[in-house]
């Protein structure tokens, strides 16, 4: 068996049923995606249930009772403003996964239209769009979403604005290359042969067979865009307070690091689960779905 | 392949031709006056409106904006990277001065990770399933996960206050002072080399895994040559063509994540004054910021494209 | 396609143990197996042997000694040392006295001196200027220049080098300078200057950069370029060098003219940017003193063995748009509302760490105009919610608080968002980019502006500060009465308490501008270091290097 690099052919359509086993099979196959799933299943949980859990309001301030350190009543113990920590992790989770996911939308979206619309006619509009896409590659994402962010100013939005966009071209690149195998195949020269719109064939024939990769790196992705809000929010150019997203909380937190170092600890080894998480999914998701990805994404 | 090359480099150039038309709008359009970060609380109730006129007018910011990206473009190839509006300092002047710093670091960390995360991600893959294989695979999955600032934290903590071996802060260049360089540069680089080697030993570790089931492999294996030989001989060369492409991602994430390091680290490289200077809003550094940055990255992609290529011979360059 | 279990020709199922899996290989294999963890050890013990070398020059060899020197507690002051000082980093050039913008002239400090020096009680102590004389009829002011002083580069100051410098503020157009009308050079030693009008805020900038002198030789050879970055004054040191985000240099003037001084051999400037990294530099030895705003690291400094140099304070205002007429703050019965439903003990205890202090009123206790029996509004959430109602909004309304930027704490403007809130005002934190912060302090603002207010020895100087210039908090609205009664106040020779204590009263009774807390700027030090003079003189930057001295 010869390994082939580049861009791979879409796999023929498979009957439904034993697919969907043999996916089973192969996503969960390793403990790591297992347990990346699990924990993964935990934080959605905690994102839309939480509330109903915590056990404080987590912007309710007690100025009598800053910076305590752990106790029966406050598990993890108050931070700077007396708010109790276990309730903002809760509703952090929340806020975190939000714009780790709409950023990654947003980026995916507006890439794999590009990339879409590139691959799909090619010559000058293919050479245009990628120039500018490899242009924006060559900037460190996290520059390029710090200039953003800086620029905007601070505020959920705008974070989702500045890392999505920073994160899009990797996605335009990777749709490119797919349209651009998918586009020669003989069904999809036949359908235009018939007369059909070029809409409709991106839409319908060409996308639907770019979906596992984009969901893979998708899921990939996630990850990181959770990590670049948390070092926007380090910098200081983040969520605005008194969200409790768990960037903002490492932000707060960090001051106090030889005092306090839960305040930080707790936050960021959150992150870490959530990152991990989400990568050992994605990688599950890449060997179920196609593992000849392996060697693009 | 000569003419590959420039091809290639026509492509970089105009490349960044692009990139900076795009700098240069997307900080212009928003919103914001740098010239008032010029006149900081104290002394405004001082400062007049003439001043604030002859600043703008200083730094022509009263022009039309295609006739600002002109003078700025055209200055800017002939070396003149303009002035920063903010120090009234030569903005080529400036980046080049932090340039080596941010290099040294961010090189150092990109080449210890690479080779460590290739070592580790080897050692997984042949020892699949035992504990290195499960240790491997932990620690690159969490290294890709940590966030880097609180790594940071923690070996400042650990190293810099409470054991007390290693200085915090500053940063000496190696060629002045070798010990001390070295002494202030390491929990930096190591910081950074973090990603690196989690990325690298999960891509190495996969990558090997598949080039180890190949059957040119199971050849050399049968023939009894050592474990060794099939690994770096026959085996290394191909697995590492997956993670070639790899390094060129990484790279951008280690300048990238040089901005955060420098600033906890106290370091006077290229990141912190980017960060500074689009807070400030001081658009020629940071515009010179990114181009250059972003020259560096396209050389080190190209350089990278070209090991591509000698490491796959199948790979032909028009 | 693979399935995961044929995988590997070495290694074995995964379901065997170690000992099992090496047996199970075979001879061939169990050798290089050896061979290869033989060699992994080596590089093991190689790379753990650098390790220990580099632990052991390391600790031998790291400055500054790990325990704090014990100081003297007062003594003779001793000759020698390196004062290595962290301070706010100079975010514009330093070296023109003329084109400094605000605390950048900290770094000029070491080496630039001005005319006069103002302390904390307002009284003005001759400087660079022994004496001067006010004209009777206000018109003017002769200043006679201390004989006997060098700057750095040799030449004399003399009145001529000091005309060339107040010259230079006029010509630059310093807002200061707006009533003055000329300089002239009376004789070798006297300099007079020209007013339009009187005004009894004129030695408050001459004691600042504005009454700065470099030398004009200097900066004739080296241009306005060259000597942006390069202070020649007459200070005690002179500037070695500056390196940008590193450090700011000096060393000591051997001619400087307050003979017997400075006791420093040099003076560091280090630049840092974030607290944590100050602290870990002083606990590790790196440095001696660090500057901070907030109060957080002080009682932990103390604690391990350092000590607190409290360096000044600052009234942080609420100014809220009462010059918008939608706006909700336009009405006093809203504004007496919000500072009804602050606890500023809570803000000033949870925040502070014992530094900070609630501020019921604009003036400070060592300016003339603070009003002793004034008492502010106590804590009442009940109260506030009942007169929001009698203003029209018995469901709170919505605005926004836009705390400055690294100046303004942010915990605590996330708390009186929160106090804000119990009372139904829904107020949005938005902590902006320092250059749009200062768009919407000249351009105008929606909902309250969270500042903290420096201190200034002259009451009316601070009035004059922060409600006039030419484009300070446009969106405030003045009480119609505040104009005649400032102007009345800094036409007199000598200011007049009575006058001033008048615009205090009216700002408490208008509630013009809500105080909430008054914070510090402490300098956390070595035991060791003294004298720095940081509480001494009117404002923080211009602390004294000439008195510093360190013990061993």
């Amino acid at each position: 068996m010869s390994k082939e690099y580049g861009p791979p052919a879409p796999s023929p359509p498979s009957p439904r049923r034993d697919g969907a086993r043999r996916f089973v099979r192969v996503f969960l196959g390793r403990w790591p995606v297992a347990v990346g799933l699990a924990a993964m299943i935990v934080l959605f949980t905690m994102a839309v249930f939480g509330p109903l859990f915590a056990p404080y309001d987590p912007y309710k301030q007690n100025l009598r009772g800053v910076l305590s350190k752990p106790t029966l009543k406050h598990v993890l113990g108050t931070d700077s403003l007396g708010r109790d920590t276990v309730s903002r992790l809760i509703y952090g989770a929340r806020i975190t996964l939000a714009v780790g996911i709409v950023a990654v939308a947003i980026g995916a979206a507006i890439g794999s239209v590009l990339g879409l619309i590139a691959g799909f006619f090619g010559g000058w509009t293919n050479r245009v769009i990628m120039r500018f896409v490899d242009a924006l590659m060559a900037v460190p994402p996290l520059l390029f979403a710090l200039v953003l962010a800086a620029l905007l100013g601070p505020g959920v939005k705008n974070v989702m604005i500045a890392v999505g966009l920073s994160l899009m071209p990797t996605f335009a690149r990777l749709v490119c290359g797919q349209t651009l195998s998918i586009r020669e195949n003989e069904y999809i020269l036949s359908l235009r042969a018939a007369g059909a719109s070029n809409a409709r064939i991106m839409l319908r024939h060409v996308l639907p067979n770019c979906l596992s990769p984009i969901i893979v790196q998708t899921t990939l992705t996630i990850g990181g865009a959770i990590l670049m809000e948390a070092s926007l929010s380090f910098l200081g150019l983040g969520i605005s307070p008194p969200a409790a997203a768990w960037g903002a909380m490492v932000y707060d937190g960090y001051r106090y690091l030889t005092t306090y170092p839960i305040l930080s600890f707790a936050p960021g080894l959150a992150i870490m689960i959530v990152v991990f998480a989400f990568n050992m999914v994605g990688d599950g998701l890449r060997d179920a779905l196609d593992p000849r990805l392996r060697g693009i994404i | 392949m000569t003419v590959y090359i420039a091809r290639r480099l026509f492509d970089a150039v105009l490349l960044l031709l692009i990139l900076s038309f795009v700098i240069f709008l997307v900080m212009r359009l928003l919103p914001g006056d740098p010239v008032l970060m010029l006149i900081t609380g104290d002394e405004l109730a001082q400062t007049s409106q003439e001043r604030l006129a002859k600043l703008r007018h200083e730094f022509g910011l009263d022009e039309p904006l295609p006739i600002q990206y002109a003078t700025w473009l055209a200055g800017f190839v002939r070396g003149k990277m303009g002035t920063s509006i903010i120090h009234r300092d030569d903005v080529r002047h400036e980046i080049l001065r932090r340039l080596p710093i941010t290099l040294h670091l961010g090189l150092a960390a990109f080449l210890l990770g690479s080779f460590v995360g290739l070592v580790l991600g080897t050692a997984g893959a042949v020892r699949r399933g035992g504990w290195i294989d499960a240790f491997v695979t932990f620690l690159a999955n969490l290294g890709v996960a940590a966030p880097p600032f609180w790594f940071a934290a923690l070996l400042i903590y650990l190293f810099g206050i409470h054991l007390r071996m290693l200085p915090v802060s500053g940063y000496t260049s190696p060629l002045t002072d070798f010990w001390l360089s070295l002494k202030q540069s390491l929990m930096p680089i190591v910081c950074l080399a973090v990603f690196p080697v989690a990325s690298v030993a999960r891509q190495m570790r996969s990558s090997m895994l598949d080039v180890i089931c190949q059957d040119y492999i199971r050849t050399a294996w049968s023939k009894g040559l050592r474990e060794r030989v099939v690994i770096m001989r026959h085996a290394l060369k191909n697995a590492l063509i997956p993670v070639v492409t790899l390094l060129g991602i990484i790279l951008r994430y280690v300048v990238g994540g040089s901005v955060v390091i420098e600033i906890v680290f106290n370091i006077p490289g290229v990141g912190r004054l980017a960060v500074d200077s689009a807070v400030a809003q001081d658009y020629p550094v940071v515009q010179g910021i990114i181009l250059v940055v972003a020259a560096i990255i396209v050389l080190i992609n190209l350089a990278v494209d070209l090991l591509y290529g000698w490491l796959d011979p199948r790979i032909r360059y028009e | 396609m693979r399935s995961t279990n044929e995988r590997q020709p070495f290694a074995t199922h995964r379901r065997s143990s170690p000992g099992r899996r090496f047996q199970s290989l075979g001879r061939h294999a169990r050798n290089n197996l050896l061979h290869l963890s033989r060699s992994r050890f080596l590089v093991i013990f190689f790379t753990s042997l650098l390790l220990f070398a580099l632990c052991g020059p390391v600790t031998a060899a790291s400055s500054g000694g790990k325990v704090p020197a014990k100081g003297t507690a007062t003594g003779k002051p001793q000759y020698g040392g390196v004062l290595r000082i962290v301070d706010t980093p100079p975010g514009s050039p330093f070296g023109v006295p003329w084109e400094i913008i605000g605390v950048s002239v900290c770094s000029a400090i070491p080496a630039l001196e001005p005319l006069v020096k103002m302390d904390r009680q307002g009284n003005i102590t001759p400087w660079l200027a022994e004496s001067w004389k006010v004209a009777k009829d206000g018109k003017s002011v002769a200043f006679n220049i201390r004989k006997g002083v060098k700057f750095h580069d040799g030449t004399d100051l003399n009145s001529e080098a000091v005309r060339f410098n107040l010259q230079s503020e006029i010509d630059a157009k310093v807002g200061a300078t707006m009533t003055w009308d000329s300089v002239e050079a009376l004789n070798d030693y006297t300099v007079r200057i020209n007013l339009k009008e009187y005004d009894n805020r004129l030695f408050v900038p001459l004691s600042g950069t504005v009454g700065t002198m470099i030398s004009p030789t200097a900066f004739k050879k080296n241009g306005p370029d060259g000597s942006r970055w390069n202070p020649v004054g007459t200070g005690p040191f002179e500037f070695v060098s500056y390196e940008r985000d590193v450090a700011v240099k000096y060393k000591k003037f051997k001619d400087y003219w307050d003979k017997g001084k400075p006791y420093l051999d040099a003076i560091e400037i280090r630049i840092m940017r974030d607290p944590q990294t100050m602290k870990a530099a002083l606990l590790a030895g790196e440095i001696d003193v660090f500057g901070e705003n907030g109060g957080e690291l002080v009682g932990e400094m103390k604690s391990k063995g350092f000590q607190d140099i409290a360096a000044d304070n600052g009234v942080v205002m609420l100014m809220p748009d009462s010059v918008n007429q939608d706006s909700p703050f336009a009405s006093k019965l809203v504004r007496e509302a919000v500072s009804t439903a602050i606890d500023r003990e809570a803000i000033a205890k949870a925040r502070g760490f014992g530094t900070w202090q609630p501020a019921l009123q604009p003036a400070y206790a060592e300016q003339a105009a603070y009003l002793k029996s004034y008492r502010g509004q106590k804590y009442d959430p009940a109260k506030a919610k009942q007169l929001l109602a009698k203003a029209g909004f018995p469901s709170g309304f919505k605005t926004k608080i836009i705390p400055m930027p690294t100046v303004a704490d942010r915990d605590a403007a996330v708390a009186i968002q929160g106090f804000l809130a119990d009372v139904g005002i829904d107020a949005e934190v938005e902590i902006p980019e320092m250059s749009r912060y200062r768009q919407y302090q000249t351009k105008g603002w929606h909902g309250l502006l969270m500042q903290p207010w420096g201190f200034f020895a002259s009451f009316n100087h601070y009035m004059g500060f922060y409600f006039y210039g030419a484009e300070g908090f446009v969106s405030i609205k003045r009480p119609p009465e505040f104009e005649g009664l400032f102007k009345a106040s800094t036409a007199t020779l000598t200011p007049d308490v009575k006058k001033m204590q008048k615009i205090e009263q009216l700002l408490c009774d208008d509630l013009t501008v809500i105080p909430t807390y008054m914070h510090t700027r402490n300098y956390i030090a070595r035991l060791n270091v003294h004298d720095t003079g940081h509480m001494r003189w009117a404002s923080w930057p211009w602390w004294s290097p000439a008195d510093a001295w360190m013990s061993k």
